[in-house]
């Protein structure tokens, strides 16, 4: 009913702007005024739906209904029928999510069904730039229980009681980092919040700050609180300048209130928030780079010991989290350890939210429980592959992430299950590969992303990755030797030995983890100097197989260069000589007779 | 203490030592490219890697891992040997194998490495990135084509330096190490990037294609361009020098060097030297053989002492003789001849403070060493330019800054080098440094705790202030250096110090000159006399009471201010004796001309202002028909005749007043001078020796002001243009530069020393002057 809806909600986050760039507020604003309820519902603008794959879309509140905007044209005509459909039940519902009863409520969405919000509630529920909402949604009340009834050491009791890990992707115990910065005497102390989400593809830290900063701040403030420091740090990547925008707002607003500042909440507690925009550097998400590009220096990892802990910023004591970790810290404190501890398995507990891309029908954020396997995030949350295709592999953890297979979707995604089965959880980046992904071609893609990161330290990442993309383009170009593996396995495990930080000893995961379950592909291109995917350009034979050929000749309309000839009942013809290899008959034949 | 096995072999090493350092102490080879004991370790050649035995296959690097007790290291396993070996091959790759060519072979750490590890072919082909050489830099020369990347040019220039000349720019294998816009090198010059490249990449312009390394011979000693006393290589072929680097000590650790020890060199050969002796017939000077020459010294010197008394000579030293020299000396001039009046113009600032402190502290007093120095907690300067006397107080400073709670304090008149690293800098008001601290010296006579708000009006930080008296009064181990200024009276300084003797005990003087601790404390050569001040001398001579001057490698024309009325002195002089090795513009004036060796051609014992006594050798030929200063002064005396017994000379006393009227700084209002000028020593040298160098001469850059940038701005300078600054004493012309340290109004005149112009701008005994600069053709 339209005189129930309080709120409507609506997604202004880039994605969506993307994905349609309209003016999703206008045109709301325009359907109200028609329908006489303008001063009656307010409009709130979120970061984020999480429900990227629909987006823009809106969600009426507090229903939880949601609308896909699907065209600028005749806005108001189908937004005037979905507000009937909520009325009358029985029209269908726009979008994939077809209702034959009811409009389900945002919880019954498939998408939605099986995840479990703790970092992303307020998504979508509040406008991120007014602080009295996130208060009306519990906000700043762990804070105020932190600061007047607990004290630090309870506060990193409760932590610690949690199992909560860092969510920047090595997992170390949050509580146990908080104490190892409390116990050190030197003074001042620093809280680092880790905005550098730097992984290609992944944005829930992102999607965080734009969509509930406050609980970000009021992470660090309990952060503050418990380890004795009186000064946070939010470094967030520049290209992030609406996440920039969101926390500037909210540290203005979270001050204004007395939540930043001296004298927090009349406890005489004293802690404040700068914003360090990042210059764009992967490597600075690597705590001790961090720290340098802080200090104005270049950021480069440096050697420990000793730990941040003890020596970081500015050479004091530090303790640096992530985003997504901060963001837990309110629910946990709110809740009790015991009841995150509920949440996950008994190693990784609680929830963890995840950046679903690639060729999943349903992309964008999803919050599950840890332990929740594979099969779970990509065939029911995600939706199944796009286009009905064949699940080939799926990538964990970014550019360093290993790729793992159908044998593995059993896999509960914990820590320590992911690692031992040759990925890593990383910070949350998930990429969906079906079978038209080349594996080589995919390791060549990320060994290239880490030679461009590298920062350049260490002769094993700076040259040995170097040398490895040698190699990986190789064999790419079809010039690959037997012995190529061989010597690919070894660079592979030098690196990964001998690099100084994580960017180094992970970045050859990808190329260790296809050669592990990708070996034939490897070998294909190597001996058989063929690529099974179709994907390396360098290995097409460009030949028309004519018993697969249905004689349709699409393949000769959509040839740039005239290079192919069809004549009508006939097996087209592949002029070599003129190809271009392109590739645009193979994307066109849907018999897959061109190899 | 802790112990742990190195390959079996059992090392016992104090906590917190890394494991390379245990391996070094069981005799253990680690491979190691990015490593400098200098500097703090790195970790970015990864070759140093090793095992411990309980975590099979665990590659450590061993060059910053903390060692920890009963660990069972292992460093040549299959894994770690292959490792290497790779890591070689990985270096290889980016690497030109232009050893033919490289002035680095012979004593390249990756060439060494490679044989070392039998590294015969290259497995991995890439495109090498290309990267620039830069061969428009002074001295260095960076060819980056050779870069390995080990990053221990940027971080000794970073940590010890305090420059940052040199950064890593971009990123990747597209890294390379470069200056903010690709520009040539504008820096300290140390050379301390050259010492510690472990390959061809960074090179000594002065060195590069002469020669091979092997046909070098090495000779350690020490360096002669200062007092400090640092350990200097000189390598040479054939008896020619070539190069000069910093010692390797016995631990395997570089020792330190400064941009006179490393580039000065040439110095020593320059066309200037004086490779025959002259006197003056018939109104020139003709060169004549070394009989005649000490002959005619001796039978003017004896006439003069006949007619106008002993106490018609005075005697300059510029403190290059050895301690057996100086004694030599000071047992002629003193005893044998009486001569009253010996002084120094290039290290009269250290020896008038020693000379203070010896007054007022006794002679039991024994000033700070170098062990003094890297213990103390607090480090307090009085006065400005310490470190460029002796630059490398510089890296020594720094490197001892990086333990956590050690407190630099510098109280000086103008923003010197290590102010900039100061953890408390007291800044005066230029012209009132010894005003403040005579008055520092009352306040804390007087055991007044607190800063009093008077003490503010020089200009100096009252919190600041209490904050240097809270530290005072800490139990901290504290070590005060003093350094002079070089045109001004620096006896509040001084006394100031010798007050805080009774707090710290550790007193520094600096300023000195290569053997200058060796003549005072040793050879008792101090200085003695009215007229041993530079002003005081000139007066003394005007007023007809000096009649003949020996000089001992000084130049009064080239160090004193007014130099017009220096030269109408120094004319009406009797006798004018040059001993020294360069000619200068005082040698046309003189009667006889004596070269002299310098010090690294003769043999004796130096003492360093650390405390450190070498006995030297000598490591370079004698230049021409030059002598060492003991055979001169041996003939001299011989010549002569010991006619009387030496007489045993009083004790010196210190010069009762220095004569020397205080700057006005209240003369800044003075009509048409809108600014300060105040001479300030420089990083390049002022002793007659650096400046003798054509390498340092083209740093140096000639007279050079300083001002702030606002000023510079307002002025509508350019960069390095060339301004005329005038002052009520002179004018001249130099090179505007600016620097936002420095205050507004003061103008810094650098490379005064040697330059007339630069010379007549000052006045004697001032260290500020009213000046103006303007744009030459407006």
């Amino acid at each position: 009913m339209i005189s129930s809806v309080r709120k409507i909600a609506y997604c202004a986050s880039r994605e969506c702007r993307f994905r349609m760039p309209i003016d999703v507020r206008s045109l709301l604003e325009k359907a109200l005024d028609e329908l006489g309820y303008r001063d009656r519902i307010g409009l709130v603008e979120t970061k984020c739906l999480i429900s990227c794959f629909q987006g823009p879309s809106i969600m009426f509140l507090p229903s939880g209904k949601v609308f896909q905007v699907l065209s600028e044209d005749n806005f108001t005509q189908t937004f005037k029928d979905f507000v009937a459909a909520l009325q009358h039940p029985t029209l269908p519902l726009l979008g994939e999510h077809h209702a034959e009863k009811e409009i389900p409520g945002i919880e019954h969405l498939a998408f939605f069904a099986k995840q479990k919000l703790i970092v992303l509630r307020n998504r979508g529920h509040i406008d991120a730039e007014s602080i009295e909402e996130y208060i009306a949604h519990d906000g700043y009340l762990a804070l105020y229980k932190a600061l007047t009834a607990m004290t630090p050491e309870a506060v990193i009791g409760e932590v610690k009681l949690s199992g909560l890990r860092g969510r920047g992707g090595a997992g170390f115990p949050t509580g146990t980092k908080w104490e190892e910065t409390r116990k050190y005497g030197s003074f001042p102390k620093y809280v680092i919040c880790n905005g550098d989400e730097g992984d290609p593809g992944a944005f829930m830290d992102r999607s965080i700050m734009e969509s509930d900063p406050h609980a970000v701040l009021e992470g660090m403030i309990v952060c503050g609180y418990a380890i004795g420091s009186h000064k946070g740090y939010i470094y967030v990547r520049a290209e992030y300048p609406l996440a920039i925008r969101m926390l500037r707002t909210a540290i203005d607003r979270a001050r204004e209130k007395g939540f930043l500042g001296r004298n927090i909440l009349g406890t005489g507690f004293d802690f404040d928030i700068d914003i360090y925009p990042g210059a764009g550097a992967f490597v600075c998400g690597e705590s001790t780079a961090l720290m340098f590009s802080i200090e104005g220096k270049r950021g480069m990892p440096r050697t420990k010991p000793p730990r941040s802990t003890e020596s970081g910023l500015w050479g004091k004591p530090t303790c640096l989290n992530n985003v997504e970790t901060f963001a837990n810290i309110p629910q946990i404190l709110l809740n009790g350890g015991n009841w995150f501890r509920s949440i996950g398995t008994a190693d990784s507990t609680g929830t963890k939210v995840f950046s679903v891309a690639g060729d999943v029908k349903n992309v964008g954020l999803m919050e599950v429980p840890m332990g929740t396997d594979l099969r779970t995030i990509i065939f029911e949350i995600g939706g199944g592959i796009r286009g009905n295709a064949r699940f080939k592999a799926v990538q964990l953890g970014g550019p360093s992430g290993g790729c793992l297979t159908e044998h593995h979707l059993h896999l509960p995604v914990t820590y320590d299950s992911l690692h031992d089965a040759g990925s890593m959880m990383g910070s949350g980046g998930v990429v969906i590969l079906d079978e038209s992904n080349c594996m080589v071609d995919l390791a060549r893609y990320f060994i290239q992303f880490s030679v461009d990161e590298s920062c350049g330290k260490c002769v094993p990442c700076r040259v040995g990755l170097k040398v490895m993309l040698g190699t990986l383009e190789k064999i790419i170009e079809g010039q690959g030797e037997p012995a190529d593996l061989a010597l690919l396995e070894r660079q592979a495990n030098h690196i990964a030995a001998t690099s100084h930080c994580g960017l180094g000893q992970a970045a050859p995961t990808p190329v260790l983890s296809t050669l592990r379950y990708f070996h034939d592909e490897y070998v294909a291109h190597i001996r058989e100097k063929r690529c099974p995917a179709l994907v390396c350009t360098a290995l097409i034979r460009f030949e028309i197989d004519a018993e697969a050929c249905t004689r349709c000749g699409l393949c000769s309309k959509v040839c740039p260069v005239n290079a192919i000839t069809w004549q009508q009942d006939q097996v087209a013809v592949l002029h070599r000589e003129q190809c271009i290899r392109c590739k645009s008959c193979i994307r066109a034949c849907q018999y897959k007779a061109i190899h | 203490m802790i112990t742990l096995k190195i390959n079996d072999i059992e090392v016992t090493v104090p906590r917190g030592s890394t494991i390379l350092e245990a391996a070094e102490r069981a005799r253990v080879f680690i491979p190691t490219l990015c490593h400098d004991k200098r500097i703090t370790p790195y970790g970015a050649c990864r070759l140093c890697v090793v095992e411990d035995r309980k975590k099979p296959g665990n590659l450590i690097p061993s060059c910053f891992t903390p060692a920890r007790d009963r660990m069972d290291i292992v460093t040549d396993t299959p894994g770690i040997l292959e490792a290497v070996r790779t890591q070689l091959q990985l270096i290889l790759v980016n690497h030109p194998l232009e050893c033919p060519v490289c002035d680095k072979a012979g004593e390249c750490t990756l060439q060494d490495l490679v044989i070392r590890y039998n590294i015969t072919e290259a497995p991995f082909g890439t495109d090498r990135f290309a990267r620039c050489v830069d061969r428009d830099s002074p001295l260095i020369e960076r060819d980056m084509t050779r870069c390995v990347l080990c990053g221990r040019c940027v971080r000794i220039c970073g940590e010890l330096q305090g420059r940052d000349e040199l950064e890593f720019i971009h990123r990747g294998h597209k890294t390379v190490v470069a200056t903010d816009g690709g520009r040539a090198l504008d820096c300290d010059f140390c050379g301390l990037c050259v010492s510690t490249c472990p390959v061809g990449a960074l090179n000594d312009k002065l060195f590069k294609d002469r020669t091979r390394v092997w046909k070098l011979q090495k000779k350690t000693t020490v360096c002669s361009h200062c007092g400090l006393g640092c350990r200097v290589d000189f390598h040479l072929e054939k008896g020619q020098l070539r190069r000069i680097t910093p010692t390797v000590f016995p631990d395997g650790k570089k020792g330190l060097i400064c941009v006179r020890g490393h580039f000065g060199w040439r110095a020593f050969e320059s066309p200037s030297r004086l490779s025959a002796p002259r006197i003056r017939r018939d109104g020139a000077l003709r060169e004549t053989g070394w009989g005649e020459a000490v002959g005619y010294a001796a039978k003017a010197l004896g006439e003069i002492r006949r007619s106008r008394g002993a106490s018609s000579i005075a005697l300059l030293t510029a403190d290059h003789l050895t301690t057996e020299e100086a004694r030599a000396c000071g047992a002629l001039f003193r005893d044998t001849l009486g001569c009253t009046d010996i002084g120094s113009l290039q290290a009269a600032g250290y020896r008038r403070i020693l000379s203070v402190l010896d007054a007022e502290l006794g002679p039991t007093w024994e000033p700070a060493t170098l062990k003094d120095l890297n213990e103390a907690e607090t480090l307090i300067v009085l006065g400005g330019g310490a470190a460029e006397l002796h630059p490398t107080l510089k890296p020594l400073v720094n490197g001892l800054m990086r333990k956590e709670g050690r407190e630099l304090v510098v109280l000086s008149p103008w923003p010197d080098t290590l102010t900039r690293r100061a953890t408390l800098a007291l800044t005066i008001t230029a012209g009132y440094a010894e005003d403040f601290f005579a008055e520092l010296r009352g306040a804390l006579s007087a055991e007044r705790t607190h800063a009093s708000a008077d003490i503010a009006r020089f200009g100096v930080d009252t919190c600041g202030l209490a904050r240097l008296i809270s530290l005072l009064g800490e139990d901290r181990k504290t070590t005060v250096l003093v350094a002079p200024d070089p045109f001004g009276d620096n006896l509040q300084r001084a006394r100031l110090a010798a007050l805080l003797h009774g707090r710290t005990r550790s007193i520094l003087p600096l300023g000195a000159q290569v053997n200058s601790a060796g003549a005072l404390r040793k050879a008792g050569l101090s200085s003695c006399g009215a007229a041993v001040e530079g002003l005081s001398l000139i007066e003394a001579i005007e007023a007809g009471r000096i009649r003949a001057l020996y000089l001992l490698g000084e130049d009064p024309l080239e160090a004193l201010p007014e130099p017009a009325r220096v030269r109408a002195a120094l004319e009406r002089l009797e006798l004018i004796v040059c001993q020294s090795p360069f000619e200068t513009a005082v040698t046309d004036l003189a009667h006889v001309v004596l070269p002299a060796a310098l010090a690294p051609e003769k043999g004796g014992t130096i003492l360093s202002l650390l405390g450190f006594e070498s006995e030297i050798r000598p490591v370079l030929p004698l230049f021409g028909q030059s002598r060492p200063d003991r055979e001169i002064l041996r003939d001299l005396a011989g010549a002569l005749g010991t006619g009387e017994a030496p007489r045993i000379h009083p004790p010196s006393e210190m010069p009762a007043t220095t004569g020397l009227a205080r700057s006005a700084a209240q003369d800044t209002g003075a009509d048409g001078f809108s600014f300060r000028l105040t001479a300030v020593p420089s990083l390049f040298g002022d002793g007659l020796l650096s400046r003798q160098s054509p390498d340092l001469a083209q740093t140096r850059r000639g007279l050079r002001i300083v001002m702030n940038g606002e000023d510079f701005e307002q002025m509508g300078l350019g960069e390095r243009e060339i301004v005329e600054v005038r002052t009520p004493n002179g004018s001249a012309r130099a090179e505007a530069g600016h620097d936002a340290a420095v205050p507004r109004n003061l103008l810094l005149l650098r490379h005064a020393a040697g330059s007339a112009a630069g010379l007549s701008l000052i006045r004697p005994g001032a260290d500020v002057v009213p000046a103006a600069i303007a744009r030459i053709g407006t």
